[in-house]
């Protein structure tokens, strides 16, 4: 093999806190871990000599771990040149995380761009037009701007962004936040277990409802009504996710979600039933009412029909069509 | 010279020419106004697009589609059939709520100085179609008179336009470049309009604009040079407050200008394309419009909620006409309902709306 040398090395001479090279930033699967123990290693390290007489770690982070937890004195490793350019090894650390499976987390997306502009020096220019698109991202620099200072967050918010789930817009508003806000999201969001579209939609409405308010998320989740929901022990996740949601619009849209209250109750009062589906026009963007219902022969047409009568005599649907 | 404390006079730090526009009499006159800026010569000003550093940069181009096209309207609500004349795109003021910002494809402030060709496009028009009245602007896609210290174009509208009986340009602006107004013959054929807002708003949102103040002043002086005025309040907005701070500028224009010199007073609430939305809190994140209640419309724009804007048009109404002005106060881009709601009457249609504005500025 052009270039590298197979020896075994020495666990103790390897400086895992050197992390020029690391790309994967998630702790060891199950199932590697599971392998290394019944099998050892059936890849090697790859390292590289330094100038102290260490060796620091090119690709392997994850089996090193594993490794050195099982107490193992050695380690089977290939030995790249000292000679071979930093860059060079990084990109193919690179090339070999990005060829696996899982893909990149948008942390280690950030991790990967901070290195190459900081550790790497590359321009920008050069990051963009030669990374972005093997991250699967566009020749755009709009995604520097995005990703870069992820890498700056807290400890804890970047475990947070180790999970996958998280939707991409409330990982790009979290360096935004102070760190206490960002924990009560993330926390939030891992409590409610919300998919990434209600993620997205519930965290535009704290945002907006917290500057309405002026008041900070803690604050909000603290707030009568929200908190409750939160601390009910009877009510499942996806209850709970759905009265925050709730609650959430009546303090942002108000106005809307009082008409919207009122066109409800008064179908409740006049005990229009279920199975007839009155609704207003979007958003009561015009003073159209739709009414629906099946039926499935001409007598429960007839009933049906009777009870629009009903509600008609009685002024409800003359009410309905002038809300709000 | 007049003086307006807060006039704001752009200059450019980059002037782009396109190669074929080179020798317009107008690129003529902007070159000498700019004699310390070097010119940069393109193809097309298309290739400019990815150039982030156009924000201070001025483009001579050519149009190349008409100049004139109605406004687009929006289905099922009443517009009033205005046409736009499409001059320039983008302006220098920088308000936060500036559909230009998220609504125009061309990159940086464009000015079109193929001017020969708009004047001969006006021809034809005003020949062929003799029996239409024409109400025109060239407010739309930019700001009608903020780039007139360089480019004196308005001077060439007005006079084109004292001639054509059946027509009328306005020029509509929150800048307060009107020197060049004084001197000319224009027939009352010319209606000068600002945008206002509330104080509030002029000063959080509209903060690269020139003062309220210096606006209604600066309508004062066309006032007296003849000219019809027009006012617009669009968009007006949702704030705590509003009713005090809009009925204050209300009364401060007819502190400055007659109710019979006025051709028309627009009411616009805030609208803007959904996208638009993420432009605005990223350009301007403390800006808090926004935070409106905002809801999307049958067009997809997001309005706001109809009893709000029910609210804040039937208010205007209210103090507009207790300064005994009244038929020349419009809706722009709302529905029959609202317009009932708010006035307690409706054009009824576009084209009634049309002919309520047109007989305001006809030549008796």
């Amino acid at each position: 093999m052009n270039g590298y040398r197979f020896v075994l090395v020495p666990v103790a001479e390897i400086a895992a806190e050197d992390e020029t090279f690391r790309v994967a930033l998630d702790p060891p699967e199950a199932s590697l871990r599971a392998s290394v123990a019944a099998h050892g290693l059936l890849q090697p390290l790859r390292l590289q000599l330094r100038a102290d007489g260490r060796y620091r770690l090119v690709s392997g982070f994850k089996r090193f771990h594993l490794v050195h937890e099982l107490g193992w004195e050695q380690v089977p490793a290939l030995v790249v040149s000292e000679r071979q350019n930093d860059l060079a090894l990084y990109t193919s650390s690179l090339q070999e995380r990005l060829a696996a499976p899982k893909p990149l987390s948008p942390l280690e997306i950030a991790e990967v761009l901070s290195k190459l502009r900081a550790v790497f020096a590359l321009s920008e220019e050069i990051v963009v037009r030669d990374f972005m698109p093997s991250l699967g991202l566009g020749r755009n620099r709009i995604w520097l701007e995005r990703y870069l200072p992820l890498s700056g967050l807290d400890e804890r918010s970047k475990t947070e962004l180790l999970r996958e789930g998280l939707s991409l817009d409330v990982v790009f508003a979290l360096p935004a936040l102070a760190a206490e806000e960002r924990h009560h999201l993330l926390d939030l969001f891992k409590a409610l277990r919300l998919g990434k579209n209600k993620q997205s939609e519930m965290y535009s409405l704290i945002r907006d409802v917290c500057r309405m308010q002026r008041r900070s998320i803690g604050a909000l989740l603290q707030q009568q009504g929200l908190a409750e929901i939160l601390a009910d022990v009877e009510l499942t996740s996806t209850q709970k996710a759905e009265r925050c949601k709730e609650l959430l619009m009546r303090l942002r849209y108000p106005h809307f979600s009082r008409a919207l209250q009122a066109f409800h109750d008064l179908l409740k009062e006049a005990g229009v039933p279920p199975a007839l589906r009155i609704s207003p026009s979007p958003f009561f963007n015009s003073e159209e009412v739709s009414i629906a219902f099946s039926f499935k022969d001409e007598n429960e047409f007839r009933r049906w029909m009777g009870e629009l009568q009903r509600l008609d005599a009685e002024g409800v649907i003359e009410k309905l069509v002038h809300l709000p | 010279m007049m003086h307006f404390p807060s006039q704001k006079d752009f200059s450019p730090n980059r002037l782009i020419i396109e190669e074929p526009v080179a020798r317009e009499p107008l690129v003529n006159r902007i070159r000498q106004r700019l004699p310390q800026v070097s010119a940069e010569f393109v193809k097309d000003i298309e290739q400019l697009r990815g150039d982030r550093d156009l924000d201070d940069a001025l483009l001579l181009a050519r149009q190349r589609g008409p100049f004139l096209r109605y406004c687009p309207g929006t289905p099922r609500h009443i517009c009033c059939l205005y046409q736009n004349l499409d001059v320039a795109a983008g302006c220098d003021m920088n308000c936060t709520y500036c559909i230009l910002q998220g609504y125009l494809n061309t990159p940086g402030k464009t000015l079109y100085v193929n001017t020969g060709d708009l004047f001969q496009e006006l021809d034809k028009v005003r020949l062929q179609r003799t029996d239409q009245f024409f109400r025109i602007g060239t407010g739309e896609l930019s700001d009608s008179m903020t780039f007139d210290h360089l480019t004196g174009f308005s001077v060439d509208l007005v006079e084109y336009f004292s001639r054509w009986q059946n027509a009328i340009i306005e020029l509509k602006s929150k800048n307060v470049h009107i020197d060049h107004l004084a001197a000319l013959q224009h027939n009352r054929r010319t209606v000068v309009s600002w945008s206002v807002n509330a104080e509030p708003i002029c000063r959080s949102e509209e903060s690269g604009a020139p003062t309220l103040t210096d606006r209604l002043q600066a309508a004062a002086k066309v006032q007296e040079m003849g000219y019809w005025l027009g006012f617009h309040f669009d968009p007006m907005i949702w704030f705590d407050g509003w009713e005090d701070h809009y009925r204050e500028t209300v009364a401060r224009i007819f502190q400055f200008a007659r109710p019979d010199n006025i051709a028309w007073i627009s009411l616009g609430a805030l609208r803007y394309p959904a996208a638009m939305e993420e432009v605005i809190r990223e350009r301007h994140p403390h800006s808090r419009i926004v935070l409106g209640e905002l809801l999307p419309g049958p067009d997809k724009k997001r309005r706001y909620f109809k009893t709000l804007r029910i609210e804040l048009f039937r208010r205007m109404v209210e103090w507009i006409r207790a300064y005994g002005y009244d038929n020349g106060v419009y809706l722009c881009m709302e529905s029959d309902e609202v317009w009932h709601k708010a006035f307690g009457w409706s054009p009824g249609s576009s084209a009634g709306l049309k002919k309520l504005l047109d007989d305001r500025v006809r030549v008796r």
